[in-house]
């Protein structure tokens, strides 16, 4: 999959060598990159009728290579969990990698998901003397990209590539990498060396350094249409057409959270229990409310933190849908239909609702400044629960 | 695929084969190596991805094909079996090994997983002295930076330029510049930056090349044709730094020395000097050198004088011990010449035996506390 403005720019010349590719996870940013990888990488892409390159064959030793990600040019630094030493760091890497040859649009965010991949990648691979498995980690770790990797991909950018090929290095989710690794990689962003192409990718481009973000040619990944994710899940999860359209409305153009909603089993289990904490934001006493947050809240894990907030605002935009009148078929959580109605008529009035949603963003944006979590998501409850109406 | 081979003829090529093939890798595929049965050929490769290796040698090959082994076990099992006749037998993705008593099978990975090799255009060849090579690569690598930061450094700059070859290596501390005449340059002119791990495998092949090796000099790799093994390597980014303005043109201070008085006395010392810096100091007035350390942490103190036949004013250096000594092993003859200035500019190290222009070592000396 390549996008048209990279492939226009791949016909005309005119690739950048450094692209930040900015949107929500799961709508094609590490598949879109990969593409990019094959596109000019590929020994026999296919041409439209006027002679133009209009997309790699997918068939060719290098394209072959690049979807199984283990083209010698392709480098990437993605987020892992807590290390002991470097191999142990190589094959987080690639257990993360092989989810994401499985599936491009596979939203990565739990640490044990990434250590139960690297200790299946190591059982398979018996003929490479790694030792014994990776220790499963008790709670979701937050995930960086350390270090070691930013080095690494500095080192191996010191070597010409290949000859006859491009090198495509894929910082991924770059807001996870710590500042002094950033800083690090300035030079190489900057100037990266020839015949190679960086690609950052970010949820929010804004908590990247300026300085990275003033050198990259900046993309935009808007949101998937319905029916493009629907036409996925039908196509490649076999889900049935009205489930695959529902799942599709639910996940916001996120084929990612769509597979995830799959992946997590009936309706995401964790998505139930954001909608359980969502509403004991309105339930009677503030102490129940507290006693549930501080129950099912891990303190220590940032993504399940953001990815609850995510829901939290799909819950809150259905309420001011059905507070404005819109009928049933235009809310998007319409399993949770009755529940939802129910809620909205304890929230007064559309400037409450624009107040809860502004708190809402703002914790999200705290999150990102590395915040106490229970603490901010307590203050947060606190802050929602003033315009609960508890007398409608 | 389907060939035939002795033990003894598989373990020496695949001895050198495994050579290259890394101890851990985030590519799986390069813990293998690449068997390719050709027409009455067998064709072994490995690569770490900056540096590749090609045996290709006769065989008895009955049925042509490929297949891509794990290199432990193959290694293993081969080391293990008496001498005897070994049949290998199989498809890309499974290999049997028929042995006298038994056989041993072999899942492969996929043969397309594993990295496209150079292509070798021997149109491009130019041929070296092996000796000459085996030189330049002892006397320069040893002067290679480790340190990732200034990545060119850590390579060998190889020159060429008229019939003149020479290869540079720095790691700003020390420098080791090694110079030879090649008729059969054709007049070319390249600068490239090598990596010193294929250098360093070079001098095992060596004598086995009949006296040359053949060179072929790529936009970014290089690759040396050894005759039945091709080893090739990528090259590192430039450009070099101007290493020429830091070789002094004129030291008005000449000392000539036994070589290995010196490299004892440096050693002897040196083993009370501080365990980071290694310093020793350099005491050259009236035909005599006094080598001296103090280590305040061990509260050591050595020293030894020794006899030399020196001109110019008394001076006093501090050195890294260990650059000295490492020099010195790299020099031929029973003599040194030493070129200083003063006490913070580079000392000039060759051999009286050969001319300057074709061998010589750079050592920045280290600031001596007052």
């Amino acid at each position: 999959m390549v996008s048209r403005i990279l492939l226009s720019s791949f016909n005309n010349n005119k690739l950048a060598s450094t692209y930040l590719f900015y949107g929500a996870d799961g709508r094609g940013k590490w598949a879109v990159a990969i593409g990019l990888a094959a596109l000019v990488n590929c020994e026999e892409p296919i041409k439209d009728n006027s002679g133009k390159v209009a997309d790699s064959c997918g068939n060719c030793r290098n394209c072959r290579q690049i979807e199984n990600l283990i083209f010698p040019e392709l480098h990437f630094a993605v987020p892992i969990t807590t290390h002991k030493n470097e191999d142990e760091a190589n094959d987080l890497v690639r257990g993360y990698l092989n989810l994401k040859a499985e599936n491009p649009y596979r939203i990565i965010n739990s640490g044990p998901q990434i250590v139960a991949a690297a200790n299946d990648f190591r059982h398979k691979m018996p003929q490479i003397p790694n030792g014994k498995k990776i220790k499963d980690i008790a709670i979701a770790q937050q995930l960086t990209i350390p270090i070691e990797l930013a080095r690494e991909i500095k080192r191996k950018t010191a070597i010409r590539p290949y000859g006859g090929t491009k090198r495509i290095i894929i910082f991924y989710q770059m807001e996870k990498m710590l500042q002094s690794s950033a800083d690090a990689l300035l030079k190489l962003i900057e100037e990266p060396p020839p015949e190679t192409i960086i690609v950052i990718t970010a949820v929010d481009p804004d908590a990247l350094l300026p300085t990275i973000k003033s050198r990259s040619q900046r993309i935009r990944f808007r949101p998937i249409s319905d029916s493009i994710i629907a036409q996925y899940l039908f196509e490649r999860h076999n889900v049935e057409s009205e489930k695959a359209s529902f799942l599709a409305r639910l996940s916001e153009g996120s084929i990612g959270q769509a597979v995830l909603f799959i992946e997590d089993g009936d309706m995401s289990s964790f998505r139930q229990t954001a909608f359980l904490l969502f509403k004991s934001i309105f339930a009677r006493e503030t102490s129940s409310a507290m006693a549930a947050f501080s129950d099912l809240i891990n303190p220590m894990d940032k993504s399940e933190s953001e990815q609850l907030l995510n829901y939290w605002q799909s819950f809150l935009g259905d309420l001011i849908r059905i507070k404005s009148g819109m009928p049933q078929s235009g809310i998007l959580n319409i399993d949770l239909g009755k529940e939802l109605e129910n809620l909205a008529g304890k929230i007064a009035s559309a400037a409450d609702f624009s107040a809860m949603l502004g708190y809402i963003k703002r914790m999200n944006q705290a999150l990102r400044r590395n915040i106490h979590i229970r603490i901010g998501m307590i203050a947060l409850l606190l802050g929602l629960r003033q315009y609960i109406n508890q007398n409608p | 695929m389907k060939f035939n081979l002795s033990k003894s003829r598989l373990s020496g090529y695949l001895q050198s084969v495994l050579q290259v093939v890394p101890s851990k890798s985030a590519l799986p595929v390069l813990s293998n190596i690449l068997f390719e049965a050709l027409e009455d050929k067998l064709k072994i490769s490995a690569t770490d991805l900056e540096v590749s290796i090609t045996a290709t040698f006769d065989c008895a090959v009955s049925k042509k094909g490929s297949a891509v082994l794990p290199a432990r076990y193959v290694a293993e099992i081969i080391r293990e079996l008496p001498e005897s006749e070994i049949s290998f037998d199989g498809t890309s993705s499974r290999v049997e090994m028929k042995v006298p008593n038994g056989s041993y099978k072999i899942a492969c990975f996929p043969a397309d997983d594993f990295p496209k090799l150079p292509m070798v255009n021997t149109k491009k060849q130019i041929n070296v002295d092996a000796a000459d090579l085996v030189s330049m690569i002892r006397r320069t690598t040893f002067a290679c930076s480790v340190d990732e930061t200034r990545p060119a450094l850590n390579g060998v700059l190889w020159s060429t330029k008229g019939d003149m070859m020479s290869m540079v290596a720095t790691d700003g501390h020390r420098l080791a510049k090694v110079s030879v005449e090649n008729k059969k340059l054709k007049g070319m002119s390249e600068d490239i930056i090598v990596p010193p791990k294929v250098l360093n495998i070079i001098p095992k092949f060596a004598d086995e090349s009949n006296g040359e090796i053949g060179i072929i000099f790529g936009e970014n790799n290089v690759i040396f044709n050894l005759g039945d093994v091709i080893l090739s390597s990528r090259l590192i980014e430039g450009p070099y730094p101007n290493y020429e303005q830091v070789i002094p043109a004129e030291n008005d201070k000449r000392m000539v020395i036994s070589k290995s008085d010196l490299a004892g006395a440096v050693r002897r010392v040196s083993i009370l000097s501080n365990t980071l810096t290694h310093q020793v100091k350099f005491n050259i007035k009236n035909n005599s050198l006094t080598i001296s350390t103090t280590n305040a942490d061990v509260g050591g103190e050595a020293r030894e004088t020794l006899s030399c036949d020196y001109t110019g004013e008394g001076v006093e250096l501090g050195y890294n011990a260990n650059y000295v000594t490492d020099i010195l092993a790299k020099i031929d003859g029973e003599e040194v010449i030493f070129e200083l200035t003063n006490a913070i500019s580079a000392g000039v190290i060759y051999s009286p035996s050969i001319p300057k222009d074709n061998f010589l070592c750079l050592v920045m000396p280290l600031r001596l506390a007052d």
